[in-house]
């Protein structure tokens, strides 16, 4: 029995219930007051408006400590008396825009109080829900201001969520509603958890919002970095530090995302934001005055980072130690490039100069942001969906032609010209329009064609003789990475690879969704990488002593940067996975032709073939 | 209409039609062959169980002013195993919809519509339908099953492809926002999964904006449903095979967490185990 599907659906199907919590007993909280109640009284107890404690934001916002600690026993001195407005009066934390329940008690109502009097110490295990129903509720009033609330039902939000350090939205399927799940910090369980940062619950509950605008029926999310993965962080971002502008003060930059959950909780600042160049690089505290979207804004011998589009695409936006070399970073064997939350900044940054911009032309920052909202949403609705000729259709250049677009019109409201001219000049100056094209026939068999290096056709299961020995050999299962090399200054964006097998009976692609997304049939599979780099930020990029050369190269899995290392990029999501039929002939050959088309292509697709001999 | 009546059409469609050759793809269809083509759909909706052809919408004359039928772009397949179509062709479509509207193909078949957004402004009289609210499910619906009906053959849906009851999500009620709808392919009430869609994305004053089509011409079922009904499960259509031809396994959906389960209906496997969580 699947205990939560059936407790959330009987949520979401009576919206006015009386239904039995599954804890045989009521739970007494620090406070003494009833927890978990057995029951929820059938008609409204209380009013709409009740009252609790919160933090505003987070703790260090609040407190205006910049070094608060999560480990400090002062955190709980930090919380406000706030306004829970919304509420359907049942005593619990059911209200129009958001419904909160706790994995405490066992996916039901934990808060109950029949005077709607929700003030609990940070403590206490119910703070976690208050805070989840005064940030979710403000959240999702902005949205109906912003006429955008999506989905319009209310909104199902797990505090006290069984999840270790994470944070998640899950999409809906069939008769199961969307919900959030807070989840905690394995490292300061006992002092904080992840509903502490509000930035938290915006993003994931913009999640939702993206969801729902793209496609009842489809995940925005298509391939594992495909760049709808990566919008989708960078919109949930984006929102997030509009929702928290108003309340940003100094010493706190109004462009860092999640300065206490992803800042704090984790041994490495996981921290996201908008601002044009990395925590880390030269010039942030003096406002990445060399930013640019071309080269000339990038340098490993000055330590120059530019978040644009392309080439700034996938640089941690914190995390190294102020100084670092871009060399020490890139080669760092987690640096994740590709991974679609660190990809992020670039896109949320572009956003956000958008917001800044004009939010300093009309005076107006929460006039900026509902409109903006409304602009976003109305954009994500337009994006193409999935097809067999093209799985993976939405590419930050394509979002960004298509919000100026509706801007234009009158869908998302109406923005002047002088803001549809701001609008245009940050998306241009990020890179994401106006891009440089590729000359078609640009991509080349990299050095390390189909196997960069000895590894690379990694054995998923062994072959009959049981040793791996990274041959395609009859009867082995595994990952394969095709080296692509760009012969142009101009850095290939978003590759998506077609991939085609010239005989089924010596490979075929493993048909299984969650290892080849983007499988058509046993010969036809597509994979996106990240960027291809061209030549021009290649030079940039290897500038400086050796100590400081980066190693970057323009073919995409470069060289292995160490001994045992693997080359760049060479992971499960880069892969396609294939199988050797037992009967492929040893000594027999097989093609894989690889199409690319990119986002700044000319004219047409690129093609490179890769001839395998089974071994 | 009764069945008697529907077989003689449907008798008397099919022969002309194996006369005619169907469709030519250099001339339009002559009215009577339309008219034989409509008997032929209505026939086979009345066989369906599920929806199958979605009516066009009262608050439109459109249509009843451009009642072209698509030429069928198969000329492939011999005419006896051909299947037929009904809708507009791409000339007749602009010229209803809009002539900004562009066409994206995947081989014949159109796979997307984009028209351009923010266009509202120079809606002619034929593109908007007078006092419409994307607000309101029930006009958005009839306007995408308008547009819908007058795209099948463009989008290469021929009659005898199901769909289920469409799923709306209405514009703003500020009566400014765009209002999408969607229709799921399936056989006999089961959905296709995944893919199979028809997106339609209508603005304010009921024109078409964006139409996405994922839908498989050819698909094959194979294997019957025989384990017990997994308990909080779905039943689809799992697609094991996207093209040429699209493999089906009858199969159950659970999701539970987020993580989503595919179990197939016949062997009890698990076809497919998939982390849709987005953090």
């Amino acid at each position: 029995m699947n205990l939560f599907l059936t407790r959330s659906l009987t949520l979401f199907l009576a919206a006015v219930s009386a239904f039995s919590c599954a804890k045989n007993s009521v739970t007494k909280s620090t406070t003494g007051a009833e927890y978990c109640p057995e029951s929820i009284p059938a008609s409204p107890v209380a009013g709409t408006t009740g009252q609790g404690l919160a933090f505003e934001l987070d703790p260090m916002i609040a407190s205006g400590n910049a070094t608060l600690s999560p480990a400090s026993s002062l955190i709980g001195n930090y919380t406000s008396s706030v306004s829970l407005a919304n509420l359907q009066g049942y005593g619990n934390l059911k209200g129009t825009y958001v419904d909160v329940i706790s994995d405490k008690c066992n996916e039901s109502y934990g808060s109950y109080s029949d005077s709607n009097d929700f003030r609990y110490p940070h403590s206490d295990e119910r703070f976690a829900e208050v805070m989840s129903y005064y940030h979710g509720n403000r959240f999702r009033s902005e949205l109906a201001a912003s006429s955008s609330l999506l989905p319009a039902s209310t909104f199902l939000m797990i505090a006290n969520c069984n999840v270790k350090d994470n944070a998640y939205y899950s999409p809906p399927y069939g008769s199961q509603p969307p919900f959030l799940c807070m989840g905690y910090s394995s490292t300061y369980s006992a002092t904080t958890s992840f509903s502490d940062d509000a930035e938290v619950i915006y993003h994931e509950m913009q999640h939702g919002v993206t969801g729902h605008a793209y496609s009842m029926s489809e995940d925005f999310n298509k391939l594992n970095f495909d760049e709808a993965g990566t919008m989708n962080e960078a919109i949930s971002d984006f929102v997030a530090l509009m929702q928290s502008d108003a309340a940003l003060v100094s010493p706190f930059a109004n462009t860092d995302f999640s300065r206490w959950s992803l800042g704090q909780f984790f041994s490495t600042n996981s921290e996201r934001g908008a601002s044009k160049c990395p925590l880390w690089a030269a010039g942030y505290s003096g406002g990445c005055t060399y930013f640019n979207k071309s080269a000339s804004g990038f340098s490993s011998l000055n330590r120059y980072v530019s978040f644009s589009y392309p080439d700034g695409l996938g640089w941690p936006y914190a995390g190294p130690a102020t100084g670092a070399t871009l060399k020490s970073v890139y080669q760092d064997p987690y640096a994740s490039f590709e991974e679609i939350h660190q990809a992020a900044p670039v896109f949320s940054g572009a956003l956000f100069d958008i917001f800044l911009a004009i939010k300093a032309s009309s005076g107006d920052g929460p006039a900026t942001k509902r409109r903006l909202i409304r602009l976003v949403v109305e954009t994500i609705k337009t994006l193409p969906k999935y097809s067999v000729s093209n799985p993976s259709p939405v590419t930050m250049p394509l979002f960004a032609t298509s919000l100026l677009s509706v801007a234009s019109g009158s869908t998302a409201g109406t923005f002047s010209g002088s803001e549809q001219t701001a609008m245009s000049s940050a998306l241009s100056a990020r890179g994401l329009t106006n891009l440089t094209s590729i000359a078609d026939g640009w991509a080349a068999k990299g050095p390390g064609g189909i196997a960069v290096q000895a590894g690379t056709f990694y054995y998923e299961t062994a072959s009959t003789s049981g040793v791996r020995n990274y041959k395609m050999s009859p009867g082995d299962t595994g990952m394969l990475w095709f080296d692509v090399m760009n012969s142009q200054s101009t850095t290939a964006a978003a590759p998506l690879l077609k991939v085609t097998i010239s005989d089924s009976t010596k490979a075929t692609f493993v048909n299984n969704l969650a290892k080849n997304p983007g499988y058509i049939n046993s010969t036809t599979a597509f994979v996106r990488y990240s960027k291809i780099n061209g030549s021009a930020i290649v030079t940039a990029m290897n500038t400086g002593s050796a100590a400081q050369q980066t190693g970057i190269t323009n073919s995409y899995f470069g060289p292995a940067v160490g001994a045992g290392v693997v080359p760049f990029g060479v992971n499960q999501d880069t892969a396609l996975y294939v199988s050797i039929p037992s009967g492929a002939g040893t000594g027999s050959s097989v093609t894989f032709t690889v199409e690319v088309d990119t986002a700044n292509k000319t004219s047409a697709t690129s093609s490179v073939t890769f001839p395998v001999t089974i071994q | 209409m009764n069945q008697k009546l529907a077989l003689i059409i449907f008798a008397f469609a099919f022969m002309v039609a194996i006369v005619a050759g169907f469709y030519s793809p250099e001339r339009e269809a002559p009215a009577p062959a339309a008219a034989m083509r409509e008997g032929l759909r209505k026939t086979r909706e009345k066989n369906a169980s599920k929806e199958a052809i979605p009516a066009p919408s009262p608050h439109s004359s459109a249509s009843a002013r451009n009642p072209a039928s698509a030429p069928d772009p198969r000329t492939s397949e011999p005419p006896l195993t051909k299947k037929t179509y009904s809708g507009l062709n791409e000339e007749a479509f602009n010229r209803k919809y809009g002539d900004e509207i562009s066409f994206s193909r995947d081989d014949t078949r159109v796979v997307r519509m984009n028209a351009i957004a923010g266009r509202s402004e120079n809606l002619t009289a034929n593109q908007r339908v007078s006092d419409f609210h994307s607000a309101n499910a029930s006009e958005l619906i009839g306007r995408a099953r308008e547009i819908f009906s007058d795209s099948r053959a463009l989008l290469g849906i021929s009659n005898d492809i199901q769909f289920l009851a469409p799923k709306s999500t209405p514009g703003d009620p500020s009566g400014h926002g765009q209002g999408q709808v969607v229709f799921q392919q399936a056989i006999d009430g089961v959905p296709i999964y995944p893919g199979g869609l028809v997106s339609v994305l209508i603005g304010p004053d009921g024109e078409l904006r964006t139409l996405d089509s994922s839908v498989y011409p050819s698909i094959q079922v194979e294997n019957v449903a025989s384990i017990a009904v997994p308990l909080e499960s779905e039943p689809v259509l799992f697609v094991t095979q996207s093209a040429p031809v699209t493999l089906l396994r009858r199969a159950y959906v659970i999701q539970n967490r987020g993580v989503q389960s595919v179990v197939d209906a016949t062997t009890g496997a698990e076809l497919l185990k998939l982390n849709r969580r987005i953090r």
